[in-house]
This record gives C-alpha cells, sequence and structure tokens, in this order.
C-alpha cells in the first residue's frame, strides 16, 4: 500500500513538474513595466517617484520666448499639441522621469521634438519635464507637451516612467528604456466630449510653463 | 507534522533560490545596487580615496557671491524651501601625474535620501592650498542631516553601481 502510494506521489509530482514548464510569468509580468494606473487630480505613487497630473490644456500653436539669440517664434502643431501639466518628486533618490508617452488607440507618442534638445545635443527652446532630473524633497512642476492628430485625442492616457533612456546608453541590457521600470497610467478623462470641447478650444500662442 | 515542516522549508527554499537571482538582477537595472564596501570618516580625519587624501573640513550653506554660479549640473534658480549646500575638504594627491578624476559625489541623509552633488571651484594639485568644495542642491529640512558620499562613477557617467564608498560623517 505503501510502496503504491510512493508510486503515485512520484508520478504527481512528475506530472506538476511537466505542468510548471508550461506554467511561467508573461514578459510583462517578469520584467515590467510594473503598472500603476492612477487619474487626473490624484497624486500617484510609485517607489520611487510621485507624480500629480492636472487637467490636460490643447494648443494649436505655441509661443517660444525670445533668447539672446533668436526672436519670439510661433511653433505649429502637425494635429494639436496636448500638454499635460504634472508634479514631479523623486521619494528616495535623484531620478528621471524622462520615458513620457501619451497612449492613444492609434499607438504611443513621444513628446515632441519641436523644441530641441534631440539626442542631447541642443538644449530645448522650452523645458519639458522628460529633461528634468528629479531629487527628494524638491518638487517640480512643467509639462510634457505632445503633438497628435486630432482624432487621437479622445481616451488618451499618458504613460510616465522612471527609466530613463538618456543615461543608459551603454552596458548589459541598460539600452531597454522599460525593462524593470516602475510606469504610471494616468486617465487624463479625455471621453469623446471632453476630447472634441479640448480640440475645438485649442489655444493659439500658448505659453508652456518651464519647471518650477 | 515533521514531513509537512520539511515540505514547507523545501518550497520556502525553492522560492528563495528563484527569487534571489532575479532580485539582483532587478537592483541592477534600477540602479540600486549599494555599495559593497563602506568606509565611514569622521570630520578632520584623513581618508585616501582614488588616490587623493581627502580631509573634510566643514558642512555648510553655500554663498553665491555676485555673478558666481552653482555647480554645473545644478539647475538654476534654487526654489523656496532648496538651499545650495557645501562640503569643504582638503585634498591632497598622493601622485604626481595629473589624472582625471572619476568620482561619484552624492549628498545622503540617514533616512536613505539622497541628492546629486558636484565639483565646484576646485583645482587638486599636488602642493595647493586651496580647499576642494563639493556643492549640491538639497531641501531645508536635510540642511543639518547631509553627509558626502564619494563612490567610483561609472564610465557613462551614470550612478555608480556597487563598488566601495567613502562617507564623510558629520
Amino acid at each position: 500500500m505503501r510502496r503504491a502510494l510512493s508510486a503515485l506521489l512520484a508520478v504527481g509530482l512528475a506530472c506538476a513538474a511537466v505542468a510548471l514548464q508550461n506554467t511561467h510569468w508573461s514578459y510583462t509580468r517578469a520584467y515590467g513595466p510594473f503598472v500603476k494606473n492612477g487619474r487626473v487630480g490624484q497624486a500617484i505613487t510609485e517607489p520611487l517617484f510621485t507624480i500629480r497630473v492636472e487637467p490636460v490644456e490643447a494648443a494649436r500653436t505655441i509661443l517660444v520666448p525670445a533668447t539672446s539669440y533668436s526672436k519670439p517664434q510661433e511653433i505649429p502643431a502637425n494635429g494639436v499639441f496636448i500638454v499635460v501639466i504634472a508634479t514631479v518628486e523623486a521619494r528616495r533618490s535623484p531620478i528621471y522621469a524622462g520615458q513620457a508617452r501619451l497612449h492613444t488607440r492609434y499607438g504611443d507618442y513621444s513628446p515632441t521634438d519641436k523644441f530641441g534638445g534631440g539626442g542631447g545635443l541642443t538644449t530645448p527652446v522650452v523645458t519639458p519635464l522628460s529633461y528634468v532630473r528629479f531629487q527628494p524633497g524638491m518638487p517640480r512642476r512643467g509639462a510634457y507637451v505632445f503633438d497628435v492628430p486630432r482624432e487621437a485625442v479622445t481616451g488618451a492616457r499618458l504613460y510616465v516612467s522612471d527609466h530613463d533612456a538618456e543615461e543608459a546608453q551603454f552596458g548589459f541590457y541598460r539600452n531597454d528604456p522599460r525593462r524593470f521600470a516602475d510606469e504610471v497610467h494616468v486617465d487624463l478623462g479625455l471621453d469623446t466630449r471632453e476630447a472634441a470641447r479640448l480640440t475645438r478650444t485649442a489655444a493659439a500662442g500658448y505659453s508652456v510653463p518651464e519647471p518650477s | 507534522m515533521r514531513r509537512a515542516a520539511r515540505i514547507v522549508a523545501l518550497l520556502a527554499l525553492m522560492g528563495t533560490a528563484i527569487y534571489l537571482p532575479f532580485r539582483q538582477e532587478w537592483a541592477y537595472y534600477r540602479k540600486d545596487v549599494p555599495a559593497t564596501h563602506t568606509r565611514t570618516v569622521r570630520p578632520g580625519r584623513p581618508a585616501v580615496f582614488q588616490q587623493i587624501r581627502w580631509t573634510l573640513l566643514g558642512y555648510g550653506r553655500a554663498v553665491l557671491k555676485p555673478g558666481d554660479l552653482p555647480a554645473e549640473g545644478i539647475g538654476s534658480p534654487q526654489r523656496p524651501g532648496e538651499t545650495l549646500v557645501l562640503a569643504t575638504l582638503r585634498a591632497e594627491p598622493l601622485t604626481k601625474n595629473p589624472r582625471d578624476f572619476e568620482i561619484d559625489y552624492s549628498l545622503r541623509d540617514r533616512a536613505g535620501h539622497s541628492w546629486s552633488a558636484f565639483q565646484w571651484h576646485t583645482t587638486i594639485i599636488q602642493g595647493g592650498k586651496d580647499p576642494a568644495y563639493v556643492m549640491g542642491l538639497v531641501p531645508d529640512w536635510a540642511v543639518g542631516t547631509f553627509e558626502l558620499v564619494m563612490r567610483h562613477q561609472h564610465q557613462d557617467l551614470s550612478s555608480a553601481l556597487g563598488g566601495p564608498e567613502l562617507v564623510f560623517r558629520r
């Protein structure tokens, strides 16, 4: 009797081992990004940073102030500029929240490169939050600006990750900007009616706030 | 009872064995790899790091003269509730040959917060009399508690991963 039970147990364990071979976490569950959802006005806390997003604004053109080398200029959107103003604070150590994307039904959009600063070779004429290094106890309020087709605004959500790609160009796996990152998905409250209102009333000559 | 305990122990062991390598990799990705060796040094006592003998002379607030700028890397202007701070050190090179320093400076408090820090108005030469300065921007509540930390800088100038660190105690 005991021998039969042992044999049964052995067969059971073997079956379990085979079954476990086919049972594994999905890539995203194992390697991230580890997502936390939130909405406009809510402080969303990740292990390394806290973010609070304000109601979204839209612009047809953005006013770039004059500098020592250039006159003021108005930069037009290809579609419409979606301006997401947020306050970000690091919780423990300095971080970038450089991986911001606007997730839409047409796909994900990166912050516009119309202000320069691409590849870190130049300084952008307007500093988006993607360029800010956040430190504990020193929150910064600024903007992520996206240029998207008007039809993409409905249902758009903001994705912000604490993993920066700018400083991680070398080394083992370090080029993968999203692996093991914490990511916040913010519902911007852009239902069909709100998206229509936003695109209809998009401002001309909008001044993007510098991080403050 | 004893058999059940054994099974539970075995399962716990398996879980730990699976989890530990993953945890280490995760830590690497998140640049949270702690120093493998930490040395602390009291104020006024010398310590050698990257072939330089460092002596902490003091911590304090940084005072910028008119026209003076904060260290490169510190955003300006500073906001209310934020303070520029300075660590003043004596730095004596132990080698005659000029060389590039690859030190990752940071400021930390004992609650686990850390802030970026940068060399400021500092040239380290043998026989030089001028002190070395490391500047950082911290919230007001950290002005009396921060401590300077030195680690070896990563080749791509990103945060240090592992390695030794030197902490200058208050």
